[in-house]
C-alpha cells in the first residue's frame, strides 16, 4: 500500500493503479475519451490531464500510475482549460451534426429526422408520437407551415430537400383516419388551475401539454371558435377547417377547455385571471391590422387583410366585385388574393419589390400564379380614388430597387412614374399587431403594474422562458413576436408550459443550459458537396394537388395528400444527418459539461465521405477523434486488426487497411468496434430499415443464437428491434458479442422471417388465420392413426414442455429428430456436471479445439492478457490464432489431439497413437472449450481423454461443451431422445430443418406440420415460430445458466401458439396461457436434483468410458446457414 | 609515396556538388596517362559550400585543398602539381580555399577520421586507432568499468535533450533480464541538419564501435541501426563496415576471442520524422507505425519487444571508442561545466562557410558564426540564428554571445538539439521562419495526441491568417494558450518542443508579428501576400517590359505611358520589379 495526495487529500491506495483508477474509486470523474478498460492506457486524447506535483507539463491520468507520495491534482483551473482546449481542438476538427440540421432549423426544434424515420418505415402512428412531443398540430401544421427545416436539409446538396412538412401531414392524416388515434397519456391530476389566453395555435399547444401533466386549463376565446390565425387567417383550401376542429378536439382529450366569446378587458381582467389561477399564460395572437397610410384608405371598398380573411371565416357577407387589387407580398396578402379569385374576382397582387423578395412562400406565390393571379412587381399604391365615398381607381407609382436595408432586402426606391387602373376592391396586407389597449387599464394591471410593452405593441417577456418576470403570467406567440409563422407561435407555446410546469412544481423559471451541438457548417451553403457526390439522385415526390383551373373556382383543400408508398419513398430520402449516438455521445457531454466554445479553434476540417459500405457497420470518420480504442480492440483482443492508422499530422486518420471498405478486409462483423467508439464514428447499421437517434425501450435478456447465451441489450424502436447491444451492467461476456448476435438477428427481422400461419394449396401456400390453423389441424388430427412429434434443441423450455404435453395427448411419439447423441449426454442428464463460463476467472490455461462462439474466444483472449496460457487446436487460417501460445495445427483434429494424449496420458499402454509428441505442459486448471455440433463424437472422446489426464475438474478446471443450438441443454434435461426421420400420419416438425435425407424419410407422410421462424421444410402447414426477440421464455445455456427471454419485439407468437393447443382441446384450457408454461419451467428447475458430480466420480466415470466408434461429423446448418447468406446477400446487394 | 595524393569528398554533399564527374574525370586522365598519383576518396570534409572538394598532396609539400573545382579544373590542377607548372597553379589558384580558416577553431572527436579516410575501408580506419578502444574494453574493462568511464567523461546525448549518456548504460546494465537490445537512432530528420548522416558516410566504423562497446556495457548481444532510408549511401557504407567488421572478428560471436557475442542489424526508416522518438522509433523496428507512446515504462525497462533497450544517437556512439582510447579525463578537459567535449554542427543559410563543423562546448555562438562559418554570406546583417531544428528556436544578435552548451541554450528558448544551425539575414521574416518549421511538425506529427495533431495545424493556422495580413491581436494570445497547453499536453518530444520555433521567434521578434498584424507590413519584405508593387508614374517610361513579365496579366497601360498593377490581380511576385529597368517599380 502507497500513500498519495489527491486533490490535497491523503489517500492509501495501491501502487500500480493509474491515477483514473484511484480518482474513480474516490469519486473524483476525471474525462476520457481514448481510455478503455479491457486496453492498456494509451494517452492521445489527453482530456484527462492532470498535475502531478514534479512532472514536467500535464500527464495523462489513464497513463500515469501512482506512487508513494504522489501529489496529484485533478481540479485545477490550469487543468479545466487545458481539458477544454483539447476538447476544442477535437471538435473543430469535427465535421459533424449532432443534431439533425432540419431540427435545428425548426423554431419548435421538432425531432424531425425522427418522425422521417418512423415514416419510412411505416409506423405512422409512432411518427405521430415522436412529432407531438414538441408539435401537437401535426394536421394543421402540416398544411400550413413554411417549412424552415426544408431550407436546411442537407439532402438539397444531392437533389432537393425532403418533403419534410408534406410528411408530417402524411402522418398525422393515417393517424386520424386510422381506428386508434395517438393521445398521449394524462398524468395524475396536480389541482394546479392555470388560465391560457387565447386559442390560437401558441394558447392551445401551452394549454395541450399543461393538461397532459395533470394541470388544469382553461383557454379563453374572444372569438366563436378556436384556432386563431389558423382559423380566421388560413383559408380553407389550405386548411379545411374540418380538419382543424379534429386537431383541436384531439388536443383537448385530455381535459383542456375552451371558454368562447370571452374577450379579455371586457368579459374578464387581468386582475380576475391572476388570483383565480395559479398561472396564466397570455397568447393573445397579433390581430390588428396595421392600416395603409395613403389618401383614400378611408373609402368603401378599400379593406384589411386580416379583417377580410376573418369576415370571410365567419361567414359575413362580403363583395369584392369584379377587379380586386391586393397589396403586399407576405402570405396574408397571397391568402387574400388566392381566396378573391375563388370569389370570381380578377385579382392583382401589388408589391412595391420584385418577386424574388416577397415574403410569402415561393410554393404559394406559385400556386397563386397558376391559378391566374395577376402580379405588378416594383409598384406602390400612393392614392386610391374614389367617388362618392366608393373605390373606383387606384394610382400607383413604379419602383426601383435601390441599397439593401436592414432586413438585407433591397429597398424600393420611387421613380416619379405614375399610372392609374380602375379597381371595384383594395384588399390592404401589410402587417398586423396585437390589441392591447386595455392592460391601459388598472383591473388589467399585474402585481399593480401595467403589462410592459414593447414599441410595437408586443409583450416584452424573457425569449428563453415566456416569463413575465414578475406575477404568475407569461406571454408568448404573435403577442411576443408580432405576426409570425404558426410555428413560431407553437415553439413559444411549448417554452411556456415548460416554464409554467415548472413553476407550479416549485422550481425556478430558467431555461435549460443548451446541450453541445456539433456542427458541419452554420449553413447549408457552406456545406461541401463533395461528401455528398455518394448519393443516388432521387427526385422529391410531388405533392398531388387539384387541377389549378378546378381550384380556382372552390374552396376545396388544393393538396390532396401522398399515397402511402410515395411517403415511404419521400422518407427513405432522409440522409440521416443527426448522429445515431447523439443522446449517449461522451464527447458530447463532455463539451456540454466544459461548456465548449466550438469556434474558438475553428479552422479548416477533414472531410470525408460516410462509409456505407459495410453491411452492419457505418464508419463515419468525420466523427472520429483518433482514440485509437477499435484499433487496439480490434488487433489486441478480437485479432482481426483490420483497423489501423493512415497519413500523418493533422490528416492522420483511423481506416481499414489503405483506406479501403472494411467488407475488403478480414473483418468478422464482431462489432467490438462499435462497441468501444466513444462518439458515432462507428455505429450500427440497419439493412431492414432505416435507424434514428430517438432512444426507443431497451430489453436485458438472452441472445438466442448458440448456446453460450450472451447478455444482450434489445434496442426497440416500435415494437422493432433496431440494434443489439451489450448491457451496461454487463452479463459474463462483457462487451463482447459475435458477429449472430449483434448483427445475426437481423434474419429474425426480414421480410423472410414468418409471421401468420401458411397453408399448402395446389402447391402454393397461403396465409390463412390461426382459427383457420386449428381447423386444418382438427380434421388432420382425427384422421391420423398414428402421430409423431419432432422437436428441435433451438426451442424454449417452454415450448419443448408444451410440446411434450400435446404428444402425451394427442399419443404421439416424440423426440428430436436434430439431436445427434453424444456420450456427454449421459454426465449432463444423470451426473448433473456444471461447469459455469465465469470458470476462465480460475483457470490457468484454455485450450479450444476447433471453432466455438467468438465470444468465448475473445473472453479467452482477455483471460491470456491476464496471463493466462491460450491453447488453440485447429486448421484455421484466422488472425486470431496469431494470439495463441500454441496453436496446433495438424491434418486433422485427431492427430493433434493423439499429440496431447500422448503427453498428457499417465497409461503405458497409451491407446493413441499420435506420431509427434507435442509439448505442451497442460496446469491442472486447465479449461477445455469445444463446440460439440462441429465435431465428431471420437475427437469429443479424446478431448475428454486428454481433459481426465490434465484436469482435477474443480474450479477452473474440466470441459464445457458448446453447441450452436441456444438450448441443447434444455432438451437433454427436460429428457428427450433423439428419433429418427420417420414417415407418419401426422408429423410435427418444431424447430427442425431436416435435412435432404430426413425429408426423404418424411416423404409419404399423411399431415406434415413445420413450427420454424422460417421456411425451411415444405409442410402441408407451416405455423410460425418465435424467434428469441419474440418470446417470453427460457432456455439452458451451455453452461447451464437458466437465460430468460422477455420479448421485446411485444410479439403474440407464442400465445397464439399455446391458445392454438388449447382451442383444438389437446390441452387443458388452464394450460393455454403463456404464464402456465413459464411457471412449469420453474417447477421442473427447481425440482431437478442439484447435488453436482463430483470430481472423483466423474473421473471414474470418464475412465469407465470405452472407445467409441467414430461418428460423422455434425454441423448445424438451419441457422448458421441462414445468417451467412444474409450477410452475402447484404454484401452483394452492395 | 606517390608523387601526388588525391583526396576527393565523396560524401552525398560532395556527389550532389558534382564530385562524380570530378571522380571519373580523374579516374579518366589516370587510366590514359598513367601518373604517379594515389586517388583515394572520403567522406565529407566539413565544407560543404565549396563542394566538390579535391585535396591534393604533392610529395614533401603541404596540403591544399580546392573547392568548387569543375572535372576540368581538376585536371589542370593534377597536371600542375605533377609538372610543378607554376602557369596552371596559377589557373587554378582562385579554387583553393585556404583551409585553416575554417579548421583552427575546430577540435575534431567525432569528425576526427571523416573527411579523412577512406570510410569503405576498415583497413583506414584500423590505421587511426579503429577498434582499439574496443579491444580494451572487452579485454581489460568490466561492464562497470566501461559505464564509469563514461560517466567520468561526462557525456551527455547528442540526440538533442542532453541525458547523461553513462547514466543511460547504467539503467540498461542494470535492468534484469536474459535479452537486451542496443539501438542506434540515426533517423536524423530535423531540416539543415546532416551531422549524423556525414559521420555514417564518414566513419561508419565509429559508430559500430561505440556500438558494441556500449552493447558490452549494458549485456546486450543484439543492435539496430534505425538509418532513415534517405541516407542510402550511409547505408551502403554502413553494410559494407559490418560486413568487414564481422569478417575480422569485431562483430557476431566470440569478439576477438572474449566470449562476447553481439549481432547488429540495420533497420531502415520509412522516412517519418517522429521515429526519431525513442518510442516510435522501437515501434517501427518492431514493424508497427512509428507512435510514441506513454513513458514509463522508459526504454531502459521495456522496450524493444518488452526488453530492456538502450538508444543513443550517431554522434554520441560516435564518441565513445575516443573516450574508452583518450581517457575520460581528457573528454571532460573539453567543454564547460556541465557540458564536457565537443558538439558537431550542420552550418547552414546565409553563412559564408556552410558546413559541417564540430567546436567545443564552451564556444561562443558568435565565434561559431563569424569564425569558424566565416561569418555572414552577403552584405544583409545578422538577424537570429535557428538552433534545434523545428524542436529549437531563434536566438537574436543580442544574445550571440551565448556559449555553446545545453543549458545556457536551453535559457534562450532554443535548444541544442543534434546540431542543426541555420544562420539568417535581415531578409528573413520571423513570423514566416517559425510557420516553417511549424508547418514541418504539424505535417510530421504522428497524429495521436489531440494537442500535437490539431493544436498545432491550428497555430499553423494562425501565423499564415499573420502572414497573409489578416491575422488580429488576439491571435497572439491565442498562440501562447496553444503553445502553452501543446508544451504540456503531448506524450513526446515532437509535440512538446514543437511551439518553440513560435514561443522564441514571439520572445525576440513580436515586434514583427504586431507589424504583420497590425501594419499590415512584412518588416522583412518576405511575406508575399503584405509586399505591395506600386509604379512610380514619374518615373515610368510606359517600355512595357513589366507588363509582359507580369504572370498574372495585372500591369496595364499604353505604350510610352506610365503604368498601372492592378493590386487585386498582382500576386506580389515582383517579377516587374525584377524586370523594371529605371527603378520605376516601388516595393512597399
Amino acid at each position: 500500500m502507497i500513500k498519495i495526495k489527491l486533490n490535497n487529500r491523503e489517500i492509501i491506495t495501491e501502487a500500480g493503479k493509474t491515477i483514473l483508477e484511484v480518482a474513480q474509486e474516490n469519486g473524483i470523474k476525471i474525462p476520457t475519451l481514448c481510455h478503455d478498460p479491457e486496453l492498456q492506457p494509451y494517452g492521445s486524447c489527453w482530456v484527462c490531464a492532470v498535475e502531478v506535483k514534479g512532472a514536467r507539463g500535464f500527464v495523462t491520468a489513464c497513463g500515469t500510475r501512482v506512487s508513494d507520495g504522489m501529489e496529484v491534482q485533478t481540479d485545477t483551473k490550469e487543468v479545466h482549460a487545458a481539458r477544454k482546449m483539447a476538447l476544442e481542438l477535437l471538435v473543430s476538427d469535427h465535421y459533424a451534426d449532432c443534431e439533425a440540421p432540419c431540427s435545428v432549423a425548426c423554431p419548435d426544434h421538432v425531432d424531425i429526422q425522427t418522425y422521417v424515420a418512423h415514416i419510412a418505415n411505416g409506423d405512422y402512428h409512432e411518427a405521430v408520437r415522436v412529432i407531438k412531443e414538441k408539435l401537437p398540430m401535426p394536421l394543421s401544421i402540416g398544411r400550413v407551415c413554411p417549412a424552415f427545416c426544408e431550407s436546411e436539409c442537407r439532402r438539397k446538396i444531392v437533389d432537393e430537400p425532403i418533403a419534410i412538412r408534406q410528411l408530417k401531414r402524411h402522418a398525422a392524416d393515417f393517424d386520424l383516419d386510422d381506428y386508434w388515434t395517438y393521445v398521449p397519456e394524462k398524468m395524475p391530476e396536480t389541482g394546479n388551475k392555470v388560465a391560457i389566453v387565447g386559442a390560437g395555435p401558441s394558447g392551445l399547444t401551452c394549454g395541450y401539454y399543461l393538461s397532459n401533466e395533470g394541470h388544469d386549463v382553461t383557454v379563453f376565446e374572444a372569438s366563436p371558435k378556436a384556432g386563431g390565425w389558423l382559423r380566421y387567417g388560413i383559408p380553407e383550401y389550405r386548411l379545411p377547417k374540418a380538419i382543424l376542429d379534429k386537431e383541436i378536439e384531439l388536443m383537448c382529450a385530455n381535459g383542456m377547455e375552451i371558454k368562447y366569446n370571452v374577450k379579455i378587458g371586457e368579459e374578464i381582467t387581468m386582475q380576475q385571471l391572476c388570483t383565480e389561477y395559479d398561472a396564466v399564460y397570455l397568447a393573445l395572437g397579433a390581430q390588428n391590422a396595421v392600416p395603409m397610410r395613403v389618401t383614400g384608405a378611408d373609402l368603401n371598398g378599400v379593406l384589411l387583410g386580416v379583417d377580410f380573411l376573418k369576415d370571410f371565416v365567419l361567414g359575413k357577407e362580403i363583395n369584392v366585385g369584379k377587379k380586386v387589387a391586393i397589396i403586399g407580398g407576405g402570405n396574408t396578402a397571397v391568402d387574400c388574393a388566392r381566396t378573391s379569385r375563388r370569389l370570381g374576382a380578377d385579382v392583382t397582387i401589388v408589391y412595391r419589390r420584385t418577386r424574388k423578395e416577397m415574403p410569402a412562400e415561393e410554393y404559394e406565390v406559385d400556386a397563386a400564379d397558376e391559378e391566374g393571379i395577376k402580379f405588378y412587381m416594383l409598384t406602390n399604391p400612393v392614392e386610391f380614388l374614389g367617388e362618392d365615398g366608393q373605390l373606383k381607381k387606384v394610382k400607383f407609382e413604379k419602383m426601383e430597387l435601390g441599397e439593401p436595408d436592414s432586413s438585407g432586402r433591397r429597398r424600393p426606391v420611387p421613380t416619379g412614374e405614375y399610372f392609374e387602373e380602375e379597381f371595384d376592391t383594395v384588399i390592404a396586407a401589410i402587417s398586423q399587431a396585437p390589441d392591447v389597449d386595455f392592460f391601459a387599464k388598472e383591473e388589467n394591471y399585474v402585481d399593480g403594474r401595467q403589462m410592459p410593452l414593447t414599441r410595437w405593441q408586443t409583450a416584452e417577456v424573457d425569449e428563453n422562458t415566456m416569463y413575465l418576470g414578475y406575477g404568475n403570467v407569461f406571454a408568448g406567440g404573435d403577442f411576443r413576436r408580432g405576426p409570425a409563422t404558426a410555428i413560431e407561435a407553437i415553439a413559444d407555446g411549448r417554452i411556456a408550459f415548460e416554464q409554467i410546469d415548472r413553476y407550479l412544481m416549485g422550481l425556478e423559471i430558467e431555461a435549460d443550459k443548451p446541450k453541445f451541438d456539433s456542427k458541419k457548417e452554420k449553413k447549408l451553403a457552406d456545406v461541401s458537396p463533395e461528401e455528398y457526390e455518394q448519393y443516388e439522385k432521387k427526385p422529391r415526390a410531388k405533392m398531388p394537388e387539384l387541377e389549378a383551373e378546378v381550384r380556382a373556382t372552390n374552396f376545396e383543400e388544393v393538396e390532396t395528400g401522398f399515397v402511402d408508398e410515395d411517403a415511404r419513398a419521400e422518407a427513405e430520402r432522409c440522409l440521416e444527418c443527426g448522429c445515431q449516438v447523439n443522446s449517449s455521445c461522451v464527447l458530447r457531454q463532455y463539451c456540454t459539461d466544459y461548456e465548449v466554445d466550438v469556434d474558438l479553434f475553428a479552422g479548416s476540417k477533414n472531410k470525408h465521405p460516410i462509409d456505407h459500405s459495410h453491411p452492419f457497420i457505418l464508419r463515419d470518420a468525420n466523427k472520429c477523434v483518433n482514440c485509437g480504442r477499435c484499433i487496439r480492440t480490434c488487433s489486441e483482443i478480437q485479432g482481426a486488426g483490420v483497423l489501423g492508422y493512415i497519413f500523418r499530422g493533422f490528416s492522420s486518420l483511423v481506416a481499414p487497411e489503405f483506406g479501403e471498405s472494411l467488407t475488403y478486409t478480414t473483418c468478422e462483423s464482431c462489432g467490438k468496434c462499435v462497441a468501444v467508439c466513444p462518439v458515432g464514428a462507428l455505429t450500427e447499421r440497419q439493412v431492414n430499415y432505416k435507424l434514428h437517434p430517438h432512444p426507443g425501450e431497451k430489453f436485458i435478456q438472452s441472445c438466442g443464437n448458440c448456446g453460450v447465451g450472451c447478455t444482450i441489450e434489445v434496442n426497440t424502436q416500435v415494437d422493432r428491434v433496431a440494434f443489439i447491444q451489450t448491457p451496461e451492467e454487463e452479463g459474463f461476456n462483457g462487451r463482447n458479442l459475435c458477429f449472430k448476435g449483434r448483427f445475426g438477428w437481423q434474419v429474425f427481422e426480414d421480410d423472410e422471417k414468418l409471421t401468420e400461419p401458411l397453408l399448402r394449396k395446389d402447391g402454393k401456400y397461403e396465409p390463412i388465420s390461426w382459427i383457420d390453423a386449428m381447423e386444418v389441424l382438427r380434421e388432420n388430427l382425427e384422421k391420423a392413426e398414428n402421430r409423431s412429434i419432432y422437436i428441435s434443441a433451438d426451442t424454449t423450455n417452454e415450448e419443448m414442455l408444451l410440446m411434450q404435453e400435446v404428444a402425451m395427448n394427442i399419443e404421439a411419439e416424440i423426440g428430436s429428430m436434430s439431436l445427434i447423441p453424444d456420450f456427454t449426454d449421459d454426465i449432463v442428464m444423470y451426473h448433473r456436471y456444471r461447469k459455469s463460463f465465469t470458470e476462465m476467472d480460475d483457470a490457468e490455461a484454455i485450450v479450444i479445439v476447433g471453432e466455438v462462439s467468438h465470444t468465448l474466444r475473445t473472453l479467452a483472449r482477455t483471460q491470456q492478457r491476464k496471463g493466462k496460457k491460450l491453447i488453440l487446436i485447429n486448421n484455421s487460417d484466422a488472425d486470431f490464432n496469431n494470439f495463441a501460445d500454441a496453436h496446433i495445427k495438424g491434418e486433422d483434429f485427431d492427430k493433434a489431439l493423439d499429440g496431447l494424449c500422448q503427453n498428457n496420458c499417465c497409461c503405458d499402454d497409451c491407446h493413441c497413437g499420435g506420431s509427434d509428441k507435442i509439448e505442451l505442459d497442460l496446469p491442472n486448471r486447465t479449461l477445455f472449450f469445444y463446440d460439440r455440433t462441429e465435431l465428431g463424437e471420437d475427437v469429443i472422446h479424446k478431448i475428454w481423454t486428454v481433459a481426465t489426464a490434465t484436469c482435477s475438474f474443480g474450479k477452473g478446471s474440466g470441459v464445457i461443451p458448446t453447441s450452436k443450438w441456444m438450448n441443447l441443454n434444455g432438451l437433454i434435461r427436460l429428457g428427450f431422445q433423439p428419433m429418427p426421420a420417420i414417415q407418419a400420419d401426422f408429423v410435427i416438425l418444431y424447430g427442425e430443418s431436416p435435412d435432404a435425407e430426413q425429408q426423404k424419410a418424411l416423404e409419404g407422410s399423411g399431415f406434415t406440420v413445420s413450427v420454424h421462424t422460417h421456411h425451411v421444410y415444405d409442410a402441408d402447414l407451416i405455423l410460425p415460430q418465435a424467434s428469441y426477440l419474440e418470446t417470453e421464455g427460457s432456455v439452458f445455456a451451455d453452461d447451464h445458466r437458466l437465460n430468460y427471454f422477455y420479448n421485446p419485439k411485444d410479439s403474440s407468437l407464442f400465445d397464439e401458439m399455446v391458445e392454438l393447443f388449447a382451442d383444438l382441446l389437446i390441452i387443458p384450457e388452464a394450460h393455454g396461457e403463456k404464464s402456465y408454461w413459464l411457471g412449469r419451467t420453474r417447477y421442473v428447475q427447481e425440482t431437478e436434483p442439484q447435488i453436482p458430480i463430483e470430481a472423483k466420480e466423474l473421473h471414474e466415470w470418464l475412465a469407465n468410458l470405452t472407445d467409441l466408434s467414430t461418428c460423422p461429423m455434425q454441423v448445424n446448418t438451419g441457422k448458421l446457414s441462414r445468417i451467412m447468406k444474409l450477410k452475402k446477400e447484404t454484401e452483394q446487394e452492395r | 609515396m606517390s608523387q601526388l595524393m588525391i583526396k576527393v569528398g565523396m560524401a552525398s554533399c560532395g556527389v550532389a556538388a558534382g564530385a562524380g564527374d570530378v571522380w571519373k574525370a580523374i579516374e579518366e586522365y589516370m587510366a590514359n596517362n598513367a601518373p604517379d598519383v594515389t586517388l583515394e576518396k572520403t567522406g565529407c570534409i566539413g565544407m560543404c559550400s565549396y563542394e566538390p572538394l579535391v585535396e591534393m598532396k604533392s610529395a614533401g609539400k603541404d596540403m591544399i585543398t580546392y573547392g568548387n573545382i569543375t572535372a576540368e579544373e581538376v585536371i589542370t590542377a593534377i597536371e600542375a602539381h605533377l609538372n610543378n607548372d607554376a602557369e596552371k597553379l596559377e589557373s587554378v589558384a582562385k579554387r583553393i580555399i585556404p583551409r585553416v580558416e575554417t579548421l583552427d577553431k575546430q577540435s575534431r572527436i567525432v569528425l576526427r577520421n571523416t573527411g579523412i579516410i577512406d570510410p569503405t575501408s576498415i583497413d583506414e580506419y584500423l590505421a587511426n586507432d579503429g577498434y582499439k578502444a574496443l579491444e580494451k574494453a572487452l579485454k581489460n574493462m568490466t561492464r562497470e568499468q566501461v559505464i564509469d568511464e563514461i560517466k567520468a567523461s561526462g557525456l551527455r546525448g547528442r540526440g538533442g535533450a542532453g541525458f547523461p549518456t553513462g547514466l543511460k548504460w547504467q539503467f540498461a546494465y542494470q535492468a534484469k533480464d536474459d535479452k537486451k537490445y542496443i539501438v542506434c537512432n540515426a533517423d536524423e530528420g530535423d531540416p539543415g541538419a546532416f551531422m549524423d548522416r556525414s559521420v555514417l558516410e564518414g566513419d561508419p566504423h565509429s559508430v559500430i564501435e561505440g556500438m558494441i562497446i556500449g552493447a558490452y556495457a549494458i549485456g546486450a548481444d543484439e543492435g539496430y541501426i534505425y538509418c532513415r532510408a534517405e541516407y542510402p549511401m550511409a547505408i551502403r557504407h554502413l553494410l559494407i563496415a559490418l560486413e568487414a567488421a564481422e569478417k575480422l572478428g569485431y562483430l557476431g560471436k566470440n569478439i576477438m576471442g572474449t566470449g562476447y557475442n553481439f549481432e547488429l542489424h540495420i533497420k531502415e526508416g520509412a522516412g517519418a520524422f517522429v521515429c526519431g522518438e525513442e518510442t516510435a522509433l522501437m515501434a517501427s523496428i518492431e514493424g508497427k507505425r512509428g507512435m510514441p507512446r506513454i513513458r514509463p515504462p522508459f526504454p531502459a525497462q521495456s522496450g524493444l519487444w518488452g526488453h530492456p533497450t538502450n538508444i543513443n544517437n550517431v554522434e554520441t556512439f560516435a564518441n565513445i571508442a575516443w573516450i574508452i582510447n583518450n581517457g575520460a579525463a581528457k573528454y571532460a578537459s573539453l567543454g564547460t561545466e556541465k557540458s564536457k567535449g565537443t558538439k558537431v554542427f550542420a552550418l547552414a543559410g546565409k553563412i559564408k562557410h556552410a558546413g559541417l563543423v564540430e567546436v567545443p562546448m564552451g564556444t561562443p555562438l558568435r565565434d561559431v558564426i563569424y569564425e569558424v562559418g566565416g561569418g555572414m554570406l552577403t552584405e544583409k546583417p545578422f538577424k537570429a540564428v535557428q538552433l534545434g531544428g523545428p524542436s529549437g528556436g531563434c536566438v537574436p544578435k543580442e544574445l550571440l554571445d551565448t556559449i555553446v552548451d545545453y543549458d545556457s541554450i536551453t535559457k534562450t528558448g532554443a535548444i541544442m538539439g543534434s546540431g542543426g544551425m541555420v544562420v539568417m539575414d535581415e531578409s528573413t521574416c520571423m513570423v514566416d521562419i517559425a510557420k516553417f518549421f511549424l508547418n514541418f511538425t504539424q505535417n510530421e506529427s504522428c497524429g495521436k495526441c489531440t494537442f500535437c495533431r490539431v493544436g498545432t495545424k491550428r497555430m499553423l493556422e494562425i501565423l499564415q491568417r499573420i502572414t497573409e495580413g489578416k491575422g488580429e491581436m488576439e491571435d497572439i494570445d491565442k498562440l501562447y494558450e496553444l503553445s502553452e497547453n501543446i508544451r504540456k499536453t503531448s506524450l513526446c518530444g515532437l509535440g512538446q518542443t514543437a511551439p518553440n520555433p513560435v514561443l522564441t521567434t514571439l520572445r525576440y521578434f513580436k515586434h514583427e508579428y504586431i507589424a504583420h498584424i497590425q501594419d499590415k507590413k512584412c518588416p522583412a519584405g518576405a511575406c508575399q501576400a503584405l509586399i505591395k508593387f506600386e509604379i512610380d508614374p514619374d518615373k515610368c517610361v510606359g517600355c512595357t517590359l513589366c507588363a509582359r513579365r507580369c504572370p498574372v496579366n495585372a500591369i496595364t497601360g499604353t505604350v510610352k505611358q506610365p503604368h498601372v498593377i492592378d493590386q487585386d490581380a498582382c500576386i506580389g511576385c515582383g517579377a516587374c520589379e525584377a524586370a523594371c529597368k529605371f527603378g520605376a517599380v516601388i516595393k512597399s
